[in-house]
């Protein structure tokens, strides 16, 4: 309790409530400006943080990665540009909304689920962290590789229309990420000697090219002012949260649950999350047909997902020191400079530093719902600025976000090539979301499948010796066959009702 | 802040005075370094240790210097794309980088031509050396168990893993059991995205070995999961007492590890590498950046630009027998 | 029709990629290398783009008749050069950055594209101009992004 009482006094200074006020600005920002993301943010914190002590350090990348996450899916909505690869599996869903202008009432609900789902998953990390850890460690190179193809695969079922071309559009993103010097063997691939693709290919500098560049190349290839997206008096942000929350309350509790468990394994963080959450939301939902259409179902499963699996990642972060996400890996970094290592030594010291975070994530959480409020109501500068004048806007944006990943002007040629790629697959009805996640699994697929075959001397049979990696790989298999499986039944059934 | 703002003026004022004299005959420009904030590039990504010496450094180093230092992280391939930023930038003392083991390692490994020759050294600042960690319920009590039965057990038996193919912990790793007489690929590395990744793995029962420097295995070694038998190192490292060196567990001398050192691009004015190595000199000894290291666990070693140079030189040759010898050459 | 070329346009891609892959070296303890995941994705780009082009040649009647309505999408050569006028923009920048420097880069692209879409002047001028050293500074100054400063301003900014 002493160490409780003490946390309570480190966060409840001035300076730390400050802290996480601006950084949640900051966050805000950094989320709603289409060609910026919460990695990103976290990173620009880094030297900042450096001058501050730990609890407000910690506090302002709580603050800035929780709400960076949430505002990801401001432009997302209005302008059908998703802020991080979290909000890409329902960008479509959002961005349909607001075209019925029911927009606040979209991002209402998303605010809601997502600070929802932060404290779901901060609960989750006081009670049960080590235990939590001590399962994700079960995971090996054989469960992440069946884990990124359940979601590779949950890509290719949620998707509307064609789904031959949502499977090439996945294999786009997967060759993406096999560019750069391979891992397993060290050798360079697809990079035509360009000693910056070594590293590889960003998504980020891709994520803008596939929805910002391709947005403003739609709206300069066409000669009308008109918006897709108007205001509708009757739209409120939290006039309809109360109905669909009663409805929808079991969504956000397996969303976020789905969400947590995810964050928490060291290979798999919130972009999985927020996928196998919404493919799991429509096949279990009795409104299939509604799914892409502009229903707020799937919203409330994903939106629910990445935000407790940002607070999930900080579980093997904190028990072993070991990053759950991109995020985490950063915060680790900066735990280890202010002298806090992370480990279970972390959760014993009287110090009470670890209930501080605890006490800093909730409130970084809760204070999401007025400033998120505040930036839904002031994101009708999306809607009330000519798209003449905010078409330019972006575009700059895109430029200065794409070269700030790595002070790099290559990414702002990947940006560029992608976003002509995309525009003529758009135009011709591929979706492009499957891209994206295969450009952030791809390495976690091969790897891994290679990292286990090197092992094993080539066994294929490893992948289901394993409990967790058989259970997996048959939910795979049965996702793969279900389509199969229901064809079957229905015959079946049919042939006994004549 | 203004006051230290003040301060590091007049120190400005006083190094770059002390320095004008000496180099007056050079021009007028020079006698200026530096002018305006300094951009260090580092090879590796924010949050991670190497990154973290940086920071520490710059910050040490704009006590010294009187103008701002910027962190740059340039990431992936290896350490390849951060070194060759440092080596594309104009020569004159504005971009300087954290160059690291690498170096010695990338061209021989056929990914880059850059070799240590295209940089300009101005001080060695720290020397990671490599340990062996086993899982805590390895059946292994002892390093000495477990290189008898790497000896005597079939070749691909153990795996081991820490960094990429042809990383620095498989190098140095590589270099040991050839100093005991093993061939150098008895043990089938697996390569990983650096020491964390590595860590679940060994925890999970994936891998066998981790010779990665026993800080990264800090919180694993305390939560009870791993032990870690020595560390190749000269001493002790102090935060870790009870790990025993490799002379001490079974009488080897080998030295092999991670350096990470202060360079430019080739062709960088002498006066402008005398005013950094100066005041790097000053940087390294600081509290700011002792206190860091020790903290951390990190090994620190001061080497100047000569040295430092011979050094690289040195190890270049160590790197590329070790690489020949695990079959990796280019 | 276009999905028939882009069809062909994969079919193409995945033999590219399938080639190009079998120069990657092997792993020495494995019968398959860095070159497997690649070669599996050009055989994917193969049977999606054959897939996709199969599709269209059963739909090939509708597409005759589709042909005929062609004569509407008149106007489509057009649309396509104003469409990429961002992508040239961004062509711009890279190429002049480092001699104009970030900030008035960026006002030009914003202002020529304002002007392009019929904006009244003294809005699209004051409006690129503030926006341009706002962006400009926040990123420079308080982000820490070491954008180009050009060559022209050396410096001063």
């Amino acid at each position: 309790m002493d160490t409780f009482i003490n946390g309570l006094n480190l966060v409840l200074t001035v300076d730390t409530l400050l802290v996480i006020l601006a950084a949640s600005l900051f966050g805000i920002f950094v989320g709603a400006v289409p060609g910026l993301t919460a990695t990103m943010a976290v990173a620009l914190l880094v030297p900042v943080t450096f001058y501050m002590d730990p609890t407000p350090a910690i506090a302002a990348i709580v603050a800035t990665s929780a709400m960076a996450i949430f505002a990801g899916d401001i432009p997302g909505t209005y302008l059908n540009i998703p802020g991080t690869p979290a909000s890409a599996a329902y960008v479509g869903e959002s961005h349909m909304l607001a075209r019925q202008g029911r927009a606040r009432e979209a991002l209402g609900i998303n605010l809601v689920c997502s600070v929802f789902g932060g404290i779901f998953g901060t609960v989750v990390l006081i009670v049960v962290a080590q235990f939590l850890a001590e399962v994700a460690l079960k995971f090996s190179a054989f469960e992440y590789f069946w884990l990124a193809i359940l979601g590779l695969s949950c890509s290719i079922f949620i998707s509307s229309g064609s789904k031959i071309k949502a499977s090439l559009s996945l294999l786009f993103g997967l060759l993406l990420s096999t560019v750069g010097l391979d891992m397993m063997s060290g050798a360079p691939r697809f990079t035509f000697g360009v000693p910056d693709l070594m590293a590889g290919v960003n998504f980020i500098p891709v994520m803008i090219g596939m929805f910002a560049l391709s947005e403003l190349m739609k709206y300069y290839g066409s000669h009308s002012e008109n918006k897709k997206v108007n205001m509708t008096s009757s739209d409120n942000v939290f006039s309809q949260v109360p109905v669909h929350v009663k409805k929808y309350w079991p969504n956000m509790l397996r969303g976020s649950s789905i969400g947590t468990l995810i964050g928490a394994l060291p290979g798999a963080g919130a972009d999985i999350a927020a996928w196998i959450s919404y493919a799991v939301s429509k096949g279990k939902s009795k409104d299939k047909s509604q799914y892409g259409k502009g229903h707020i179902e799937g919203i409330v499963d994903a939106s629910s997902a990445n935000n407790s699996g940002i607070s999930g990642a900080w579980v093997p972060a904190l028990v072993f020191g070991i990053p759950g996400d991109s995020i985490t890996a950063i915060v680790i970094g900066v735990l280890y400079m202010k002298g806090m290592n992370p480990g279970p030594t972390i959760f014993m010291d009287g110090s009470g530093l670890i209930y501080a975070l605890f006490i800093v994530f909730i409130l970084a959480n809760l204070m999401m719902l007025p400033i998120g409020y505040m930036a839904i109501r002031l994101s009708k500068i999306f809607i009330l600025t000519p798209s003449r004048v905010l078409m330019p806007i972006i575009l700059c944006f895109c430029i200065v976000g794409a070269f700030a990943i790595n002070n790099s002007m290559t990414d702002v040629w990947i940006m560029l090539i992608i976003g002509l790629i995309s525009h003529l697959l758009i135009s011709n009805d591929f979706p492009v979301a499957p891209a994206i996640l295969g450009l952030v699994l791809g390495t976690t697929v091969e790897n891994n499948f290679m990292s286990a075959m090197m092992r094993t001397g080539g066994d294929l049979t490893s992948f289901f010796a394993r409990p967790i990696s058989a259970t997996l790989g048959i939910m795979v298999i049965f996702i793969w066959c279900s389509p199969l499986i229901m064809a079957i039944y229905k015959g079946y059934t049919q042939r006994s009702n004549v | 802040m203004k006051t230290t703002i003040t301060s590091n003026m007049c120190k400005h004022l006083m190094v770059t005075g002390i320095v004008a004299t000496f180099v007056f005959a050079s021009g007028a420009a020079l006698a200026d370094y530096p002018e305006r904030p300094i951009t260090l590039v580092v090879p590796w990504a924010a949050g991670g240790g190497t990154d973290a010496t940086a920071r520490t450094i710059g910050r040490a180093l704009e006590e010294q210097l009187g103008q701002t230092v910027n962190v740059v992280n340039r990431t992936g391939g290896s350490g390849v794309v951060g070194h060759t930023a440092m080596l594309n930038a104009a020569p004159d003392g504005y971009t300087i980088g954290l160059a690291t083991g690498e170096v010695n390692m990338m061209h021989w490994l056929g990914l880059t031509d850059l070799t240590y020759e295209d940089f300009t050294p101005i001080g060695q600042i720290n020397y990671d050396f490599p340990g062996v960690q086993v899982a805590a319920d390895s059946p292994y009590e002892s390093l000495e168990e477990l290189v008898e039965a790497i000896r005597t057990e079939p070749k691909g038996t153990f795996t081991a893993s820490g960094t990429g193919l042809g990383g620095v912990w498989h190098l140095a790793f590589a270099g040991f059991l050839m100093d005991q007489g093993i061939e150098a690929d008895r043990v089938s590395w697996i390569p990983s995205e650096g020491a964390a990744p590595a860590m679940t793995e060994l925890v999970s029962g994936g891998i066998d070995i981790v010779p990665s420097s026993v800080p990264e295995a800090r919180s694993m070694i305390e939560a009870g999961k791993v032990k870690s038998f020595t560390v190749m190192s000269p001493e002790r490292i102090p935060s870790f007492p009870n790990v025993p060196t490799l002379r001490e567990e079974i009488g080897s001398d080998y030295q092999v590890g991670e350096w990470r050192g202060i360079a430019g691009p080739k062709g960088m004015p002498p006066e402008v590498v005398a005013t950094l190595e100066e005041a790097l000199e000053e940087a390294y000894k600081s509290d700011t950046y002792q206190d860091f290291m020790k903290q951390q666990g990190f090994g620190t070693e001061w080497r100047n630009a000569e040295e430092f140079g011979k050094f690289m030189a040195e190890m270049d040759q160590v790197f590329g027998n070790i690489v020949e010898q695990v079959g990796l050459a280019n | 029709m276009r999905d028939l070329l882009i069809g062909l346009g994969f079919i193409l891609a995945g033999i590219v990629t399938i080639v190009t892959a079998q120069k990657f070296p092997t792993l020495p303890s494995l019968q398959f290398g860095p070159s497997l995941f690649p070669s599996l994705i050009g055989g994917g780009f193969c049977i999606g783009g054959l897939a996709l082009s199969l599709s269209q040649l059963n739909n090939i009647r509708l597409l005759i008749s589709r042909c005929q309505d062609m004569g509407i999408k008149i106007n489509a050569p057009r649309k396509l050069l104003t469409s990429l006028l961002p992508a040239a923009l961004i062509v711009f920048y890279i190429l002049s950055s480092d001699f104009l420097g970030t900030l008035l880069t960026m006002f030009i692209i914003m202002f020529s594209l304002m002007m392009i879409r019929k904006t009244r002047f003294l809005i699209a001028f004051s409006s690129s101009a503030i926006l341009s050293a706002v962006i400009y500074f926040l990123f420079s100054h308080y982000l820490l992004i070491p954008l180009p400063q050009g060559t022209l301003f050396e410096g001063s900014l």
